[in-house]
């Protein structure tokens, strides 16, 4: 592809995919080191701020700063830019932007980071903000050029014109002008009525390269003179490399290097087949160290003891010991979840070249600075000399925000003097993952002699994820991520009382898709549903009734119930579960409709969702996170478990860590609440719902209450 | 929009549950398996 701007052609960027027709590039990083307002030159594009660049051509390219892993983020941030922007869509070109200080997302202090489902929400107003200013910009530029007031002008579709001449600039002939201009601090944005892009289904922009081959994901680079590397990794966590004998190894044709990195030994090849025959070859004694003595019963004992004693305290409201004893109706429970793989489609990648003067990475990462940040450490170099290339991410649920396996392709890299792709097996993704903590929970609930809820205890153990990733996470001793969707329910209960304690146990625990709400909501909406069930209420109208102080959960929950029509006879054996929840600043209710065969199957026909993200972007976008979501959460909630044996992770691949398949899949049908708030997140809310949604459903069929997951493991065969 | 009976979407889910979508597609590709034998039998 070509480019007729000369600036470009002189970086000589490595591109990406092209996309005839539809005019646009997604391509690689620019290492931009120059200041965003062009100089007085004919050529020079017009760059108001970090994401938008106009060329004298009347090419608009949008560089976008989120890394995409599925969820359109290369279409949803030029949306809010475009809009505002007044570009034409159906020329706008899309570039990945590089890690770099001014992509910083202040929300996150400072680093550039995707996730948290946040990309939308932390761009709403600061996007759209900076597609007006340089949309002002473009139209006093005219304005003067003509003599004209501002306000007879109009941007529309990549041009001013002023109608009352019938004059015309396209931006590309306002760029020199444009660029001399002050960047307005505060320009009017338009009021919601006016979009012309924000609320349309459009049609993802980073889709045909997907259907046709050409999209780029960090297992597709090749760049010149290439070697690929596997890493064998003690299958103990925290285990080190005693001795090694790489003999045979360095004797399989297509090996080149072998090398001990931090984390095990690397075997660098022609390819990936030499590469994982030489690892297959490799004599390795393993220093497995104190982990080896951790099993998943073990853990379970240790964290039940602990339950025992009391903890730091999450929350507490009222009297709930006092409310306990003086109950008509008590109830205990215990509750049990897994550790759980993220177990993205394309395994960890990562392509390194590290040279004296500088260093490329080119990786589907989650956090720019991050793998930069890393890189520097190993490296020595400074920072501004590593340039990130971000491709496409292969799914990413939080795995691909850590950097294990950047720091794994850097250290190659460096020892071999050349370009190593680091390429991890299924079996590597699956046993070095940092997995969703497995926690222990007991709950006590206090009812009165009218079947109101009056005392609800939860205390909770888990391992804490922020100990090691995010420590400005954990305040007063308790991780945030272990008790959100515990301490924050949002039922009118009058003695609430909640206790967090951390506790490790050498497995490593990191983010997966909605974090803490992914336990939480199963182990309080079940909970919720077994007081439903004591107290004679339906849970429908018991959860309606508590949600005295909530009506964003109460405006999902009715949507869900009626389009699902709750308490409408249903087809002979199906039965339904409701579920109610807000995570990443959305709300959203699920109702499963669930048959459960006399032999035990479970099979889930129906899933209707509704969700209320405020201000909605892209529908179709918010429709398909939800079907994500849902499927994510399906699967774990029905068959997704992580046991560990000896230190080991017990699973290796999609044989004894199944997923669900095309022929279990429900129909799920999602209604969207029209709202005018500001948006709130997509990429994780519809997951926490449908497990406690299901086991519901599962108990209205069968009266058994599943209390640990996943489902498979229990037993629902009846007489 | 295709809608798909039971029948069509029993036979086209068994013969695709070789493969994993890890991103949850699973209608969308029913939908677009059923659109895509519908344009082939238009054109026919």
């Amino acid at each position: 592809m070509t480019t007729r701007s000369t600036r470009m052609t002189r970086r000589g960027f490595l591109r990406g995919t092209i996309v005839a027709g539809a005019g646009l590039t997604i391509g690689f990083q620019l290492p931009l080191g120059r200041t965003a307002r062009a100089a007085a030159q004919s050529t020079e594009p017009f760059m108001p701020n970090a994401w938008i660049r106009i060329t004298p051509d009347n090419v608009v390219t949008i560089i976008v700063d989120k890394s995409d892993m599925g969820q359109g983020v290369l279409t949803s941030m030029p949306m809010l830019i475009a809009e505002e922007l007044e570009a034409d869509w159906s020329a706008i070109r899309v570039e990945q932007a590089p890690a770099n200080p001014k992509y910083g997302n202040p929300v996150f202090g400072g680093l550039q980071l995707t996730g948290g489902s946040f990309s939308v929400r932390t761009s709403w107003l600061r996007f759209r903000q900076a597609g007006a200013a340089a949309k002002e910009m473009l139209v006093e530029a005219a304005a003067r050029e003509w003599g004209v007031p501002l306000e007879s002008c109009v941007a529309e579709n990549s041009a001013v014109t002023h109608p009352p001449t019938g004059r015309r600039f396209t931006f590309g002939e306002l760029t020199d002008k444009a660029a001399r201009l002050p960047v307005p601090e505060k320009p009017r944005l338009k009021s919601a009525k006016d979009f012309r892009l924000i609320g349309k289904r459009l049609k993802r922009l980073e889709n045909p390269p997907k259907v046709d081959g050409r999209a780029v994901y960090g297992i597709d680079i090749k760049v010149p003179g290439m070697l690929v590397a596997t890493v064998a990794r003690c299958p103990v966590f925290g285990g080190r490399v005693k001795q090694f004998d790489a003999t045979q190894a360095k004797g399989v044709e297509g090996v080149r290097h072998v090398v001990q990195i931090d984390s095990g030994v690397a075997v660098v090849a022609d390819g990936f087949w030499p590469a994982k025959l030489g690892r297959d070859a490799l004599t390795i004694e393993w220093d497995e160290g104190p982990t080896a003595a951790v099993s998943s019963g073990g853990i379970t004992k240790t964290f039940d003891a602990l339950t025992q004693q009391p903890g730091p305290v999450a929350r507490h409201e009222g009297d709930a010991a006092a409310a306990l004893t003086s109950a008509a109706k008590r109830l205990d429970a215990v509750y049990e979840v897994p550790y759980l793989a993220h177990a993205t489609m394309e395994p960890m990648t990562c392509t390194a070249h590290v040279r004296p003067d500088g260093c490329d990475i080119w990786t589907g990462t989650q956090w720019q600075d991050g793998t930069q940040g890393v890189a520097a450490k190993i490296t020595g170099l400074p920072a501004a000399s590593i340039r990130v290339h971000t491709t496409l991410l292969g799914g990413g649920f939080g795995r691909r925000f850590e950097q294990d396996f950047v720091a794994e392709a850097v250290a190659i890299a460096k020892a071999v003097g050349a370009p190593v792709k680091l390429v991890w097996s299924r079996e590597d993704d699956m046993q070095h993952d940092f997995y969703r903590p497995s926690t222990f929970n007991r709950l006590s609930a206090g009812i009165d002699a009218q079947g109101s809820l009056v005392a609800w205890t939860h205390r909770i153990i888990s391992p804490s994820i922020a100990a090691r990733a995010f420590p400005a996470l954990i305040k007063d001793g308790i991780d945030g991520t272990s008790i959100e969707g515990a301490a924050n329910i949002p039922y009118t209960i009058p003695s609430i009382h909640v206790e967090c304690t951390m506790k490790e146990t050498g497995v490593p625990v990191g983010f997966w898709r909605s974090v803490g709400s992914s336990q939480n909501a199963f182990i309080t909406e079940c909970f919720l549903d077994e007081i439903a069930a004591a107290a004679g209420k339906d849970p429908y109208e018991l959860r309606r009734a508590l949600l005295t102080n909530a009506p964003r959960h109460r405006g999902v929950l009715e949507l869900a119930a009626t389009k699902a029509g709750w308490g409408q006879p249903l087809p002979p054996g199906r039965h339904r579960g409701i579920a109610v929840a807000e995570s990443f600043g959305s709300w959203v209710a699920q109702v499963a409709e669930v048959s459960v065969s006399p032999a035990g199957e479970v099979r889930v026909h129906r899933v209707v969702c509704a969700v209320d993200c405020g201000i909605v972007v892209n529908p179709d976008t918010v429709e398909a996170q939800m079907e994500s979501g849902i499927v994510y959460g399906l699967t774990a909630a029905l068959m997704g478990q992580i046991t560990i044996a000896n230190g080991r992770v017990e699973q290796s691949n999609f044989h004894d860590y199944p997923v669900l398949r095309i022929n279990q899949m429900p129909v799920v049908e999602v209604h969207i609440m029209p709202s005018a708030e500001a948006p709130g997140g997509v990429g994780e809310p519809g997951t926490p719902p449908i497990a406690p949604a299901v086991v519901n459903a599962i108990f209205a069929a069968t009266g058994k209450r599943i209390r640990s997951l996943p489902v498979s493991k229990h037993d629902l065969r009846r007489a | 929009m295709v809608k798909l009976s039971v029948n069509q979407r029993e036979y086209t889910d068994a013969a695709m549950a070789g493969n994993i979508c890890r991103c949850g597609t699973y209608q969308r590709i029913r939908r677009a398996i059923h659109r895509a034998a519908q344009m082939a039998g238009e054109t026919r």
